[in-house]
């Protein structure tokens, strides 16, 4: 929930930890303690989307959690997370957008050891969308106080052996029934492409076809819908780029369009089961569906540059759960 | 009962030829990437390591996927 900074500052004296989403400047006037924190001055709040630079967005770890582990990851250690992680319990991971280890991970997470093994959530961190390219996305490691626009900053936390954490997405997109498009090599930018298994240019397929570089590219991983979505299209050099990157080997559709996100929201959202531990949406999501002041059920969360649920998602929410071993 | 890494059922997963139901989001992503890498390197050497990776996810993970695992050894079970 949004919490005002003395209110975040009470928690971490009373020795809670806690995940963190808001302005640098406020989470700079934080103590030393177990948290890790993103910049992002967008959330989903009880009442509603909000765009909020006063207010810090709390998400508390479990009290029974069994242990936190807080670390900073430089790109080169990146790779060693799964196997860092514990054999009982989860990771929160955040980068921060344009970051080397952001487009490492998004890159070589399926090549990782003990990927897809152990679950890691987490987000992008970024900054009000009208300050994209004069302000840095930070993330901060609550232990050493340090931030870093370069590293990312993970949060171990190791669960007794009757909790089992499980990650969910809710993608409101599905794939649309038009062409199939593939990739020769992988990454955040794409000029040629097959189509249909035709060779062809991506930015003058989308700008010739008129297909709404709005909705993402869609891919069928054994029944999981992933999103990557279309940063800029650059016509003229023939060029596409992404906020995720796309994959050699996988076959992508443009998402059938969504004419009311929030009643497909409320129809993919699953009934029932426990509530989400953490859960963040996309800004792209919040943008251009108009979420400000709009509920999305009782999901609350920062809105964010990049969704993590084991490898980097577009336009996802993802969430965290926790269900009793059975 | 989690069959040996050597399960010839293994190697059916990775290459498509034996389907695992949609399941829950880690294991969908999995079977997706490994069948992905196979795609790209359809070597033994690849098989034999992504074979290891399936192995290694329901022998750490298979109590939480019970129906996916029968659904793996149904065919056996009828042979």
């Amino acid at each position: 929930m949004l919490s005002s900074v003395a209110d975040v500052q009470d928690q971490l004296a009373a020795g809670k930890s806690l995940l963190l989403a808001g302005e640098e400047s406020l989470l700079r006037q934080l103590p030393k303690g177990n948290w890790i924190g993103g910049t992002i001055p967008y959330f989903m709040d009880k009442t509603g989307g909000i765009h909020s630079e006063s207010h810090i967005f709390v998400t508390e770890v479990p009290a029974y959690a069994s242990a936190v582990d807080v670390r900073e990851y430089t790109t080169a250690a990146l790779p060693s997370i799964c196997q860092d992680a514990p054999e009982n319990g989860f990771s929160v991971l955040i980068m921060p957008a344009g970051s080397p280890v952001h487009i490492a991970y998004a890159q070589d997470f399926p090549k990782y050891a003990d990927a897809y093994l152990k679950p890691v959530v987490g987000w992008i961190s970024g900054v009000n969308v009208a300050e994209i390219g004069k302000r840095q996305p930070k993330v901060f490691a609550g232990v050493s106080g340090q931030d870093s626009a370069q590293n990312a900053v993970v949060m171990h936390v190791t669960l007794p052996r009757h909790k089992r954490a499980e990650i969910d997405i809710v993608n409101v997109f599905q794939q649309g029934p038009g062409d199939t498009i593939s990739f020769k090599g992988s990454g955040f930018t794409a000029s040629e492409c097959r189509i249909n298994g035709k060779p062809a240019n991506l930015a003058r397929y989308i700008t010739g076809s008129h297909v709404d570089s709005r909705l993402p590219l869609t891919a069928n991983y054994n029944g999981s819908i992933v999103n990557v979505s279309v940063q800029s299209i650059d016509e003229k050099a023939g060029l596409v780029k992404f906020y995720a990157p796309v994959f050699a080997g996988v076959e992508y559709r443009f998402a059938r369009p969504v004419l009311d996100y929030l009643a497909a929201f409320n129809s993919a959202l699953p009934a029932g089961g426990p509530p989400a531990v953490f859960s963040c949406n996309c800004i792209l999501n919040y943008l251009y569906a108009g979420l400000e002041g709009k509920r999305t059920g009782d999901l609350t969360g920062p809105i964010t540059f990049g969704e993590i649920a084991h490898q980097l998602l577009n336009q996802t929410l993802v969430r965290l759960l926790i269900r009793d071993a059975a | 009962m989690i069959p040996p890494v050597t399960h010839p059922i293994w190697a059916q997963v990775i290459t498509g030829s034996r389907e695992i139901p949609p399941s829950k989001v880690g294991l969908n992503m999995l079977i997706a990437n490994v069948r992905r890498d196979y795609k790209l390197n359809p070597s033994a050497a690849c098989l034999r390591r992504l074979a290891a990776r399936m192995h290694e996810f329901f022998t750490n993970y298979g109590a939480h996927y019970q129906a996916e695992l029968e659904h793996i050894l149904e065919r056996d079970t009828h042979a």
